[in-house]
């Protein structure tokens, strides 16, 4: 919480550590063996992280503000007791947090990295409170950090399994590498220079000051060659304009790394920059593990297969298809029909003039998108010719009414686009296997990955595969191809929605009955923002932690009133519930045929 | 690229009371504009411009420097100009600048800030004098292609000389200069504040750039004011819907928690705020100053309604109870602004209100294949010192129209961007009523369009000061490069207002001459 003084601070978090006892409400449910928990944290917080911190295995709650650190310890009976706070804005300003036991000792020790080098903090059972460790490097002259943030800045850069880190100064970071329990440093890039923004506004109350400091992140793939030596590739995002990333000193070898369109580009005289509408797709069609790329620029598409050796834009395409004339061209690659190759949809769209926008203000707007499907038969790798086609009419009505309603509006798509919020996966029985968590009618459900079934596995659910895993491709065309002409309007453009998220929401359970059910408030069930599975409580069985919407004006006290805390609800895992979801799951393994 | 500026001026007839002209002072152009201040350095009640700049001096590598310049001596006949008096290098760890007399010399110096300290710098030699250290400043690194003006310098206690509001990162802490060349620290204030913290919503993060690591803060800006009629300065800012008075205490300290909070922004008055609540919202341009003269401030508050597509002016004249509750008067436009402005239109000593708008009530007309436009229109309400109120009608109206292009200019344009570099020009433009150029003590009217013309159009208050009207032809004109970077002073101290436009490269300065 900036600005305040210290005494207001403490007043603060001797607040939130009131509320964190006392807003928790034990619900002990003895037949569906899970605890519920009510919290409410820091909505404008720098990071919030569930780490063993001290000596059991239970995680503990750390909560980053913009200048403190507060350590929420969990307690035998789950709940989390008030916060041990870890004051950094004096001292350090600011800085990057991160955690890991580099001790060995089981417990997790906080890491900051900051202008000066990377302190250490770690929580000492003795005297109940966290203490300075020393620290992994200091005395540099890094960068200014204007608060505290979590990030992900201990990682493995030199594929040994051990945690590294990256120490980032202007124009280049330096690496350290963690061997035999100390960190050396192994290599310095150049880099990106790092960005700054700075604003006085002007000297009135409606200006701001504001500054703004962006630094490249390091992102690397470590990769063993095969003499044995390591490599370090760059990844996007962090390399000069214009240039690849360079080896300064040290002990890594850098491929350099280069646009890998830039030859395809200056063949055909397209400039970055002035570019519009050119897209380009890195993803394997023809399914030999290798990618491929799929360029679209005006009225063409490009198709380059890839090997093992790269790209060579010198040759001529695997395949070029022309369009008839557009004004813009997207396309996207989705199954169209059940074998294992992405398939091509092109939409090709006209891009209003001003003066019919100005008039869309009055009178709406009406355009159509026309779509085509190219099936991907491998002759050469598209149809030549459209194998679907459909035309959407989109409706827009006249923007001025659409302004005065865009909140409900808004409001009404966040609620349909809510159950996708409201899936996560876990390990709820543990037995090592990935488990699927939804909201649904007013319940937690719980399904189980069991033997004899497919895996259920959500980090695919999310990505391409869901779609053939699961029959996708009948949700594509039923969206895209089930009439030849489409009307969209605003209503049945939400009804759409909801069909094709209805669709995902089946595809991801794939059509089972749920093990578990644990009953959820219908209004809390309406907020879900995010679900996360953590084993909290140390019992080897995935704990859920459900993150909250505020609840809606009408519904809060002071409507008007900011909105400081984010509300979460904690389901515990109890020993009961080990003998529920494993006899619900010993059941339906024993019917004949598994239950999909 | 530096574009030309065109400078003309088409004089009045000859023998025409209210002849001007404009003359036209481009300063640069500079490889880079880093930032500007216009204060006035050695006294003469002139404004002396200051230009931050950077040179290329290798492939990679800037070097920063301060322009100072000095009107020329006036000569008969010839037109007005600047020289330059000083070029000062200025060193790599600089943030940010100022001017401000803070060694107590009776003359302004340059005022140098670093990420630790404050520097003033004596304009005619250059020589540095830290006048604080172990600060931490808000800007803790130099910005490539910016350094900031800091123009938060006031004689806070009223013992004629200047004071500090000094920004860190996440307070202002205030400075007295109660001996020349000495700053004593007299608390610390802060209204509304943010760092750029973990996104709430799963949807938020998402869409938050993977490629670097990204920290920032920012603080809504104080402004000085008497809140409670005491005769001292206080400090007023703005937090979410609040406004925030720190009164100045009998020492001329601050605390660091407000005196008083007003609520002055009304029930649902920010637009979509359901729908994006962990948003940072900049405050709304609210107007402060002491309208009915009670030695109170008092406040105007924009807020627009996306329901009705109105506006509405909720105005709170302070009383000896404070702000009240309740705005005193509200005024509802048919139309959207949002940057009203509390200025003596018709040069009563009196503040009144004016406020270009977007003729929402007009767009309607845009269904009819005839209309190719959308108005805007200048509304001025006059404060009544004998009824205690603004006019409930506009005193003065001034439309303008923006034509649409065709659809063939459209694709012109459209061709243009393909083949050149993306402009990142916003369309700029602008309807003012905060100058006086003439000289008569009743405001003009400014209007430049996204074409680059410039017209000002003379304000008349009528006999009584009460019948406001705007002429139909221009008082002035000239031909500039369309900027929404423009600013209205008085750089001559003649008594007429002037402009200043801030280009890519250089400052012009449009200085409004008999």
């Amino acid at each position: 919480m900036t600005g305040r003084s210290t005494a207001t601070r403490a007043i603060v978090c001797g607040l939130l550590g009131a509320l964190l006892l006392e807003a928790l409400p034990l619900r002990a449910r003895a037949d569906d063996g899970y605890r519920q928990l009510e919290l409410e944290v820091e909505r404008r917080r720098s990071g919030l992280l569930f780490v063993r911190f001290d000596a059991d295995a239970r995680r503990d709650m750390l909560v980053g503000t913009d200048s403190e650190i507060r350590v929420h310890l969990q307690k035998p009976d789950g709940t989390y007791a008030a916060p041990l706070v870890l004051d950094l804005g004096k001292d350090l300003g600011g800085g990057m947090f991160d955690t890991a036991d580099f001790d060995g000792d089981k417990r997790e020790e906080l890491y900051v990295l900051h202008a000066t080098g990377v302190d250490c903090f770690a929580f000492d059972p003795a005297t109940q409170k966290i203490v300075r460790g020393k620290p992994l490097l200091e005395g540099q002259r890094g960068l200014p950090y204007l608060h505290l943030a979590s990030e992900d800045f201990l990682r493995d850069l030199d594929g040994d399994g051990d945690d590294d880190f990256a120490f980032p100064l202007e124009g280049r970071v330096h690496i350290y590498t963690q061997e035999k329990g100390a960190f050396v440093k192994r290599g310095q890039a150049e880099v990106d220079r790092t960005q700054v923004r700075t604003s006085a506004g002007e000297r009135d109350l409606g200006s701001r000051l504001q500054t703004r400091i962006e630094v490249p992140r390091f992102e690397t793939e470590p990769l063993i060659d095969p003499e044995g030596q390591v490599e370090v590739r760059l990844g996007s995002g962090v390399l000069r304009s214009g240039d690849s990333a360079a080896l300064l000193a040290g002990d890594f070898t850098l491929r350099k790394k280069t646009d890998p369109l830039a030859t395809f580009r200056a063949k055909r005289g397209i400039k970055p920059g002035v570019d519009g509408g050119f897209q380009s797709i890195l993803q394997d069609l023809d399914d030999d593990g290798i990618n491929d790329y799929t360029i679209v620029f005006q009225n063409r598409i490009w198709v380059y297969k890839g090997t093992r050796e790269g790209f060579d834009f010198d040759r001529s395409p695997d395949q070029l298809l022309k369009v008839a004339a557009a004004d813009r061209l997207a396309v996207v690659l989705l199954p169209l029909n059940a074998d294992a190759r992405p398939d091509l949809i092109l939409f090709k769209y006209e891009v209003p003039s001003v003066a019919r926008l100005a008039a869309a203000l009055a009178i709406g707007l009406r355009t159509e998108i026309e779509i085509l499907g190219y099936y991907n038969d491998g002759k050469p790798v598209f149809s030549r010719k459209p194998d679907e086609r459909s035309t959407f009419v989109v409706r827009v009505p006249p923007i001025l009414r659409l302004i005065g309603e865009i909140e409900e509006i808004g409001l009404e798509f966040q609620e349909i686009l809510r159950p996708m919020q409201s899936v996560a996966s876990g390990d709820f029985d543990g037995d090592g296997r990935d488990d699927v968590l939804r909201v649904s009618a007013g319940n937690l459900e719980i399904y189980l990955t069991t033997e004899g079934e497919p895996p259920i596995d959500l980090g695919a659910a999310r990505s391409r595969e869901l779609l053939r895993a699961y029959g996708g491709h009948e949700l594509v065309r039923k969206a895209l191809f089930d009439r030849e002409r489409r009307d969209i309007t605003l209503e049945s453009s939400m009804s759409l929605l909801r069909e094709v998220i209805d669709g995902l929401q089946t595809a991801i359970v794939a059509n089972r009955a749920p093990s578990l059910k644990l009953p959820i408030a219908a209004a809390t069930g309406k907020r879900v923002d995010q679900i996360l599975s953590e084993d909290l409580n140390g019992d080897g069985r995935g704990d859920i932690v459900v993150f909250l919407d505020p609840p809606p004006r009408e519904e809060r006290a002071d409507p008007e009133a900011p909105i400081e805390t984010q509300s979460l609800r904690i389901w515990l895992s109890e020993p009961g519930v080990d003998t529920k979801l494993r006899s619900a799951a010993s059941e339906k393994a024993a019917q004949p045929g598994g239950s999909r | 690229m530096i574009r030309a500026l065109l400078a003309a001026l088409l004089a009045l007839p000859a023998g025409s009371a209210h002849a001007a002209r404009f003359e036209s002072i481009e300063l640069g152009p500079q490889d880079v504009l880093l930032g500007f201040a216009l204060a006035d350095l050695d006294g003469d009640k002139r404004v002396d411009p200051v230009i931050a700049a950077a040179r290329k001096v290798g492939p990679d590598a800037r070097e920063r420097f301060l322009n100072v310049y000095r009107p020329a001596p006036a000569v008969e006949g010839k037109p007005y100009a600047y020289a330059l008096a000083r070029e000062l290098r200025v060193p790599d760890d600089v943030v940010a600048f100022g001017v401000a007399d803070l060694l107590g010399k009776g003359k302004a110096q340059l005022v140098y800030f670093t990420a630790r300290s404050v520097f003033a710098v004596d304009p005619e030699t250059g020589t540095p004098t830290r006048v604080l250290e172990n600060e931490r400043v808000f800007a803790p690194l130099a910005a490539p292609d910016v350094l900031p003006a800091w123009n938060g310098f006031d004689d806070l206690d009223g013992d004629g000389r200047a004071d500090l509001l000094l920004p860190g990162l996440n307070a202002y802490r205030v400075y007295l200069q109660r001996q020349p060349g000495k700053l004593t620290s007299a608390g610390q204030v802060v209204a509304g504040s943010s760092f750029r913290h973990d996104p709430a919503t799963r949807r938020l993060r998402r869409m938050r750039d993977q490629t670097s690591f990204t920290t920032g803060r920012s603080m809504n800006r104080l402004t000085l004011a008497d809140v409670n009629g005491d005769g001292k300065t206080d400090l007023i800012g703005v937090k979410d819907k609040d406004l925030l008075a720190f009164t100045q205490r009998p020492d001329g300290s601050y605390a660091s928690e407000p005196s008083s909070k007003f609520r002055l922004i009304g029930p649902r008055g920010i637009p979509f705020e359901d729908l994006a609540v962990d948003a940072v919202r900049p405050p709304p341009n609210i107007e402060s100053g002491d309208v009915d003269k009670n030695g109170r401030a008092d406040f105007v508050v924009p807020e627009i309604d996306v329901r009705e597509l109105v506006m509405r002016l909720r105005i709170f004249l302070a009383s000896a109870t404070g702000v009240p509750e309740q705005p005193s008067q509200i005024l509802k436009l048919s139309s959207i602004g949002d940057e009203p402005e509390l200025i003596d239109i018709n040069g009563d000593g009196f503040l009144d209100i004016g406020v270009g708008t977007v003729r929402t009530d007009r767009l309607l007309s845009l269904a009819q294949p005839s209309v190719k436009s959308i108005d805007f229109t200048y509304y001025g309400f006059l404060y009544r010192p004998s009824e205690k109120r603004f006019s409930t009608r506009p005193d003065i109206t001034r439309d303008v129209s923006y034509d649409l292009p065709d659809e063939k200019e459209e694709e012109e344009e459209r061709r243009r961007l393909e083949t050149e570099e993306e402009d990142d020009d916003e369309p700029a433009g602008f309807l003012r009523l905060g100058g006086d150029f003439d000289g008569d003590g009743v405001k003009d009217l400014a209007l430049l369009r996204a074409t680059g013309d410039l017209s000002i159009y003379r304000g008349d208050a009528g006999k009584d000061r009460m019948s406001p009207s705007l002429a139909s032809e221009p008082l002035l004109e000239a031909k500039v490069e369309a900027t929404n970077d423009a600013w209205i002073q008085d750089l001559d101290a003649d008594g007429r207002s002037d402009f200043v436009f801030r280009h890519e490269g250089s400052l012009t300065l449009l200085v409004s001459r008999k």
